[in-house]
């Protein structure tokens, strides 16, 4: 039962009213169109079915470029399977590489028109060594890709950048004016990028550390992003006068998540001391917040893989979509 | 303390079937929550473009979804089964959830109709859309090498 070449089904083959599909299917139109166009996964649309609902006729055109679905560009799947397609030339048959990258970002950026505004990397991205290996090179040549295609990003989700040289990433984070909400590693030298952040994003609002919040973190903070209102230090080490700077000293703060958080005692001692508990102190301070979220429970998994981590949480250790969970909605993927 | 009794609704498909269903139940179509927040008062709601068939499936829906016994993995079960139907049938349920503005109905079945098409190829989405291709065979050829660039 084929279509002859424009696609018109002969009246004889169907035994159902053709008349009712019609109307129906006429009803089809560009919002449930999109509704379903955003099930699909980025490789989804990049490459196979998004490629192919473009090509259908002019209204369907249209809903696949809808901003709806390009808003956000989620490549924390990169480290997943991939999709084969029976038709070509849509058929993936190599694993993650720099050259899978580089496509399913040029159509992105392509198909996306400007409108992405939340881009989320795996965690391992910029991290190992093994065989896939996205450099600081690739990096370089992302970025450029990504600052001026999606010039109005609002949301950028970067848990670690070890093999990217820091220059690189404060160019790239701080050409987003429109930033708003930032996931990244703990740093070593913090001032270098949250100062800048201060300085070009007027619109920061929320940030999470995927990684130990020591003082000097906690009071880079308080000096360059007066204006943070929700922060989430989860899955981590804080330490007990970090967490005191970020009470104290974020003024505007109305979000403070700390779950699961492996809290260490201040000053220092050798061994350190953890804590099992906020004291009365802390508690006092942080009922000025909107919302304080704290777990520090023996029964609970994830405090206990935290623990059991040493507050350096291997995510590859644990469920795929582990890393991505946020008690804050806002920073939950 | 009792709560007082229930309130049920009359929905009525498009072929004249009556279906009761709890108002608690029914006001997860928000078109349905909208008329009985505006006081609507006839005895009958009647849902013109929907049929019974489609009624009675997302009756069905309704009533796992407003389950508070139910869990999330339960939930899940139920809907791998639920969407086991001809792909003319997801459609169906596609355009009533939008219809009678059933979020959670309308995830559901627009996942399964994408997880459906996901291999399909231009010619396959056509005929099981009953799409018309409103394209000039030039226009044709040009949408069709698009993007081939970036497969080098």
């Amino acid at each position: 039962m084929s279509s002859n070449f424009f696609g018109v089904i002969p009246q004889a083959m169907e035994k159902e009213d053709i008349g009712s599909h019609s109307r129906k299917w006429e009803e089809m139109d560009h919002d449930v169109l999109v509704k379903i166009f955003q099930c699909f996964d980025i490789f989804g649309l990049t490459s196979g079915i998004g490629q192919v609902c473009s090509k259908v006729c002019s209204t369907w055109r249209l809903a696949a470029c809808d901003p709806l679905i390009w808003k956000t560009l989620d490549l924390s799947m990169l480290k997943s399977n991939f999709i084969k397609t029976p038709s070509e030339p849509y058929v993936y048959v190599d694993g993650p590489s720099d050259k899978t990258l580089t496509r399913v970002l040029k159509i992105s950026l392509s198909l996306s028109h400007g409108n992405i505004t939340t881009l989320i990397f795996h965690y391992n991205l910029f991290v190992s060594d093994d065989q896939l290996t996205y450099t600081a090179e690739s990096w370089m040549m992302m970025s450029t890709y990504l600052y001026c295609r999606c010039p109005r990003l609002k949301r950028l989700v970067m848990p670690a950048w070890n093999r990217i040289k820091k220059t690189g990433i404060c160019k790239a984070i701080c050409a987003w004016k429109d930033l708003e909400s930032l996931t990244m590693p703990s740093i070593s030298n913090p001032p270098y990028l949250i100062e800048e952040i201060g300085k070009n994003c007027k619109n920061f609002a929320e940030l999470k550390i995927m990684g130990p919040c020591h003082i000097f973190f906690a009071s880079t903070l308080a000096a360059f992003l007066p204006n943070l209102k929700v922060l989430s230090i989860r899955c981590s080490i804080i330490f007990k006068d970090a967490l005191n700077i970020i009470l104290d000293d974020l003024k505007k703060l109305e979000v403070l998540n700390i779950s699961h958080c492996v809290l260490i005692d201040s000053p220092p001692t050798l061994p350190r001391r953890v804590l099992g508990e906020l004291d009365e102190s802390i508690l006092k301070k942080a009922k000025r917040l909107r919302k304080f979220i704290t777990c520090m429970n023996d029964s609970c998994i994830t405090c206990k893989r935290t623990r059991q981590d040493e507050g350096l949480m291997r995510w590859y250790k644990y469920e795929a979509d582990f890393w991505k969970v946020d008690e804050v909605k806002s920073l939950a993927i | 303390m009792s709560s007082p009794e229930e309130k049920t609704l009359i929905l009525k498909s498009s072929d004249n079937e009556e279906f009761l269903v709890k108002e608690s139940v029914a006001v997860q179509c928000i078109t349905i929550k909208n008329l009985v927040e505006d006081g609507c008062d006839l005895d009958a709601i009647p849902l013109l473009n929907v049929d019974s068939k489609n009624l009675a499936w997302i009756i069905e829906f309704m009533e796992k979804y407003a389950d508070s016994t139910s869990t999330d993995a339960e939930k899940k079960d139920f809907d791998t089964e639920f969407v086991k139907k001809p792909f003319n049938d997801v459609l169906g349920l596609i355009l009533a959830a939008n219809y009678l503005n059933f979020p959670a109905l309308m995830d559901v079945m627009c996942d399964a109709c994408a997880n459906e098409m996901k291999l399909w190829s231009v010619e396959q989405v056509r005929e099981k859309f009953h799409i018309q291709n409103d394209y000039t065979e030039e226009e044709e050829k040009a949408v069709r090498a698009e993007n081939f660039w970036a497969f080098e």
